[in-house]
């Protein structure tokens, strides 16, 4: 893992697409340890609602308890481990196993075995039979979190400095909900490819998204096939502690949608805007009406503006199950909600021919690296490399740029990090040095 | 049967839940026919602006949903399982064409290659109506670059109204797609 990731000079090995121990390493180290995106908090508001995703390579059930809290449990039996839940979602008092009806309450506890006097004798501890609950259980603004690892830090503390970031969306806006249920499709890459994209990668909208940029009549337009630059001061990039990232593209919050929804969104977010910048800022107001891409590491992705929120499972070293719903502000008209969900589904969801633009590249950079030489090369993520800088106002570290590769390098420094650390215990939350190491990268 | 979603009720596909009167009169079996394949044709061959100007109604909904898992017997629990991967009118049908047969788009250069093909063709009608209401079964399948394969089978509900000139037009499609995580990378050619 040591020559994986050069943080100084801002590449990375092509053996991270490919290496079985590899995939294995982070599924301990990162999908063992970090924070993971379970749930929106409005999938299951009632007692006994529930839905099943995944942690990593392992299912998961989301149980909302009698107390209000969220619960998640491995989707297991304790028996002989067969699949509990073999639904998505829905509301249930107690979950029964298929294979030989071991029931288990929605707390977890196994509370009835058949014939269990008859056949155990006495000889089956149900204590310690109960589902295997996920350690830790968190939510922010809504957004429902889990984390295997009991000695991990808090929720909060992981977001970190990419909060101040998220709240412009999460929280300034008024709050918003994830409109589900999710689409679901598969891709044959890596996990890592489309989540290196997502955080900080607006250099190829104008050249792979050409043809979509061509005929969707967003106010993204423009860039398509790479006929002009955004206007230089058009945007900046963010790079945080724990690898999440933003890059910012000002004031044209409606991304890919066509240009008729772009101007209902606008007129929207004007009704907002004066009170909003009252309680936090010219600068946040400004954000709100702009386009981000964003990622909570390790494999969250969104689009504040064209309004999608994504999750890649991994799968494989080389394939990966994608996740998306649609982000709205709970305030919204039904109407405009309606429009905001279709659109992002026509252009980002199983269908969405932007969607289609990036997953060819993710395939091919991915599945390339079966390639023996192919995967000696080093990847380059070094635009914008020895500009990057510590801001008095603005958190983290900041690409001074709307195009720029800040935040891959950002990601890939706290993969690095994570991926050789022992536990938490090595990742001292007080250790301010991650920034000097991106600022100080240089070529 | 499938069960039949809120979204396919609005579309009028709902009338496949019951078991209405076929249409077996060989002048309109073989006509539908006909314009089925027709428009297996046009797809495969890739002409799009056709297909879409002669075949597809101007106020035509489009739709593919796919559904959540569910138990089948759960009251308690009514948030929305469909999830819409097209809800397109005739503008965004055009978005996609003129898309796919830009010089810009590098994902379908070399060209991909398509096969659709149709069974199960029943057709009934409402009472009151002049439309036509057609259950098929489809199987297409993608071949892309050296080795993509992507397979698709689905069962399609539509709508056909006759235009002035008395020929076909669809005027509603209502897909239920079975598959639920999709395997074949993506829905962007048209079921």
């Amino acid at each position: 893992m040591r020559d994986l990731i050069d943080v100084q000079r801002g590449k990375q090995s092509a053996r991270m697409f490919h290496d079985p121990e590899i995939y294995e390493r982070e599924m301990e180290a990162i999908f063992g340890r970090c924070w993971l995106f379970l749930t929106h908090e409005s999938a299951i508001p009632n007692f006994g609602d529930f839905v099943t995703t995944r942690m990593g390579q392992d299912e998961v059930i989301v149980v909302r308890q009698k107390d209000g809290s969220i619960k998640a449990f491995l989707n297991v039996c304790r028996h002989r481990g067969a699949r509990i839940c073999p639904v998505e979602a829905g509301n249930k008092r107690s979950f029964v196993c298929n294979y030989h009806g071991w029931s288990y309450a929605v707390d977890g506890s196994l509370s009835a075995v058949p014939f269990e006097k008859e056949l155990y004798q006495g000889k089956l501890d149900r204590e310690t039979h109960g589902l295997k609950e996920v350690a830790q259980v968190s939510i922010y603004h809504g957004f429902v979190f889990g984390n295997f690892d009991a000695g991990a830090i808090s929720l909060e503390d992981y977001l970190g400095d990419a909060r101040w970031y998220l709240d412009i969306w999460m929280e300034a806006s008024g709050g918003v909900e994830l409109v589900g249920p999710p689409s679901r499709s598969v891709v044959h890459c890596n996990w890592k490819a489309p989540c290196e994209n997502f955080v900080g990668d607006a250099y190829h909208v104008g050249w792979t998204h050409a043809s979509s940029l061509a005929v969707s009549g967003s106010m993204l337009a423009p860039m398509s096939g790479n006929a002009a630059l955004p206007p230089a001061g058009a945007g900046i990039q963010v790079a945080s502690r724990y690898g999440h990232g933003h890059g910012i593209l000002y004031d044209v919050h409606p991304g890919g949608h066509d240009a008729k929804l772009g101007e209902e969104m606008l007129a929207w977010q004007a009704t907002k805007r004066v009170a909003m910048e009252e309680k936090y800022g010219a600068i946040r107001t400004r954000y709100y009406g702009s386009h981000i891409n964003g990622a909570i590491f390790p494999n969250v992705s969104y689009l504040w503006g064209t309004n999608l929120f994504k999750t890649w499972q991994p799968v494989a070293p080389n394939e990966t199950e994608c996740w998306t719903w649609a982000i709205v502000e709970k305030d919204m008209p039904d109407e405009l909600k309606r429009k905001i969900v279709n659109g992002m589904h026509r252009t980002f969801g199983v269908a969405g021919y932007w969607e289609a633009d990036d997953n060819d590249n993710m395939e091919s950079a991915s599945l390339l690296t079966t390639g023996f030489q192919t995967r000696k090369l080093q990847l380059n993520a070094q635009m914008g490399i020895g500009k990057d800088i510590v801001d008095s106002e603005l958190p983290g570290v900041l690409g001074q740029a709307a195009i720029g590769e800040t935040a891959y390098r950002g990601y890939y420094r706290f993969y690095d990090e994570v991926m050789r650390s022992a536990s938490w215990g090595d990742m001292d939350p007080s250790d301010d040095s991650w920034k000097e190491q991106l600022v100080s990268a240089d070529v | 049967m499938n069960s039949v979603s809120r979204s396919a009720n609005v579309m009028g596909a709902d009338i496949w839940d019951g078991d209405p009167e076929i249409i077996w009169d060989t002048d309109i079996t073989g006509e539908v026919n006909a314009f089925f394949l027709r428009e297996a044709r046009l797809l495969d061959m890739r002409r799009l602006r056709e297909w879409l100007a002669q075949m597809i109604d101007k106020n035509i909904r489009y739709v593919i949903v796919s559904r959540q898992l569910r138990y089948k017997n759960d009251k308690r629990y009514d948030l929305p399982d469909e999830v819409f991967i097209y809800d397109d009118d005739y503008e965004c049908l055009n978005a996609r064409v003129e898309q796919f047969h830009s010089e810009l788009n590098w994902r379908v250069n070399p060209e991909e290659n398509y096969q659709h093909m149709v069974a199960n063709t029943e057709i009934a009608q409402k009472p009151g109506s002049v439309n036509l209401f057609v259950r098929s079964n489809w199987f297409v399948q993608r071949a892309r670059r050296q080795y993509e394969i992507d397979r698709f089978v689905y069962c399609r509900h539509d709508e056909l109204a006759r235009d002035s000139e008395g020929k076909f037009k669809v005027v509603a499609r209502h897909i239920d797609y079975d598959e639920r995580c999709v395997r074949g990378r993506n829905m962007t050619m048209f079921l």
